[in-house]
């Protein structure tokens, strides 16, 4: 029997952490909770991505779909989604997962829309460090990827804030990147090997893929696993471009942002189980390639 | 939905008035096609590779890359040259001339190597024979290279942007693709020049 409080949810709960569904007031919801859990629970039995990547794209196009007032309303549906997901994601065993926030052409936007979403940056930082539902009960430990220097001041000292009260945590990591795009990483990580190289803690010979990776922004997680984006597009405009490049399953999705759910991860995390075996040796393999080229 | 709808019907066209039907249908071509290659380089194989160019060019695409893993591919450039000029004689039958599709096997040294000598004019096409070593090496390489320049005191570290970088990974035959085909139903890039791929939509 499910627990018996009702599915009235005030406005300052987490979204993601209903209170169970009410079999007698509203049988719909109560059935759905209940298939997503056993569905959880089997795919749980079978290998897990360690580390999984998101473009949330589709906020806008959702918004005008179901013709909000503001465009932006999208936005705000797209985080509600994304603690859904990110508690789906958690609960089955990843381990991290690395979100693509904004991006750096992001800023070409309107200014309206940009400034929104900054203040929706901020104020969602402030809520990871101080209340989140989603952090404790998942022990996750948040971490700003991006270009930081390029967001308004009052944002990046939430990020700060966000990521220092998180860093204790080991229970997953959650990678937001925010502002950020795959060249300028790329750029960024050769730039500090080679400051490296210049405070002579490096030699130039000694400077290959491994190093690279090292100093990227993402370093410390797992290799990706697999990379969805959603609303149909179909490039990676930008995002974990050396991180994907190899070993990892690219999945794009023909739905927006919003309307994403556990029902559309199933099939991609079950294509992954069956091909699991054949990805272990590939990454087995291309690590000798790696060690024997190092040698 | 993409602009770029590919038209999967079986039929193989016999000669370049086939692919002027198909391609009313088409929005957008994209200039830079890439491929990547589907399965192990045989007789077969770099035949059908030498077809694809052929239909590559009548669709209005300046410049085909061709991906495989392993260097092989590039090793028989001029294998692969040969069967398209002898493909392109009859393909193009109904053309007014017969155009100049010329491969290149792009090494990460400056030497390319030229299959075809013989026209030092511009080609119609151009081919490009691409391989894991024109991937993360090459930004390897690049790395270090930008790292000998800084010691020498030719630039600063600080003025090491997206665009320098974009520079010196463009061999100059290869810039970025528009689109990127994959011959199998899982998208997985398999090494792929990671650099070159920020906005192209793959298939």
């Amino acid at each position: 029997m499910p627990s018996s409080d009702l599915t009235d949810i005030s406005q300052n709960t987490d979204p993601s952490l209903k209170t169970t569904p009410n079999f007698l007031t509203s049988p719909i919801s109560y059935i759905s909770h209940h298939a997503q859990s056993l569905l959880i629970k089997i795919l749980k039995q079978g290998p897990i991505p360690q580390h999984l990547g998101f473009i949330m794209d589709g906020n806008r196009r959702f918004a005008r779909k179901m013709n909000y007032k503001q465009v932006v309303e999208g936005h705000f549906m797209g985080y509600d989604k994304l603690q859904e997901v990110l508690d789906i994601c958690l609960h089955l065993g990843v381990k991290v997962v690395t979100i693509y926030a904004f991006s750096i052409e992001n800023f070409k936007r309107p200014k309206e829309e940009v400034d929104t979403l900054m203040e929706l940056a901020k104020n969602k930082f402030v809520e990871l460090c101080e209340k989140s539902q989603l952090v404790n009960k998942y022990d996750v430990c948040v971490r700003i990827l991006g270009n930081i220097a390029l967001l308004p001041v009052d944002v990046q000292e939430a990020a700060k804030k966000a990521v220092d009260a998180t860093k204790h945590n080991t229970g997953s990591i959650l990678n937001i990147c925010v502002p950020y795009t795959s060249k300028d990483e790329i750029t960024s990580s050769i730039k500090s090997v080679i400051k490296s190289v210049e405070n002579g803690h490096m030699q130039i010979r000694d400077i290959n893929e491994e190093i690279i990776e090292n100093y990227l922004y993402t370093y410390g997680s797992p290799l990706l696993d697999i990379l969805i984006r959603t609303s149909g597009e179909i490039r990676l405009s930008d995002f974990l471009l050396w991180q994907c490049h190899k070993n990892c399953y690219i999945h794009f999705v023909n739905c927006f942002w919003p309307e994403f759910s556990l029902w559309e991860m199933l099939p991609i995390i079950l294509e992954y189980q069956l091909n699991y075996k054949s990805l272990k040796e590939k990454r087995s393999k291309s690590g000798l390639q790696i060690a024997s080229s190092l040698s | 939905m993409t602009p770029y709808s590919i038209n999967l019907w079986p039929k193989t066209p016999i000669n370049s008035l086939h692919i002027e039907q198909d391609l009313k249908n088409l929005d957008k071509v994209p200039k830079h096609l890439a491929v990547l290659f589907w399965g192990g380089i045989n007789e077969k194989r770099l035949k059908e590779a030498a077809q694809l160019c052929c239909w590559a060019w009548c669709s209005g695409i300046k410049m085909l890359s061709i991906y495989n893993v392993e260097d092989d591919l590039k090793n028989n450039a001029q294998l692969l040259q040969s069967y398209i000029d002898t493909f392109s004689r009859h393909f193009f039958i109904n053309e007014k001339f017969i155009p100049i599709i010329r491969v290149t096997a792009l090494f990460a040294s400056t030497k390319n190597v030229y299959s075809n000598n013989e026209n030092s004019n511009l080609p119609d096409m151009q081919v490009n024979l691409i391989s894991y070593a024109d991937g993360r090496p090459r930004i390897v390489e690049v790395a270090k290279s930008l790292a000998e320049d800084v010691i020498q005191g030719k630039m600063t570290s600080d003025e090491l942007d997206i665009e320098e970088l974009d520079r010196r990974l463009s061999v100059p035959r290869f810039s970025e693709p528009q689109l990127l085909i994959l011959f199998s139903p899982k998208i997985e890039l398999e090494g792929f020049p990671p650099w070159h791929i920020h906005l192209t939509e793959i298939l």
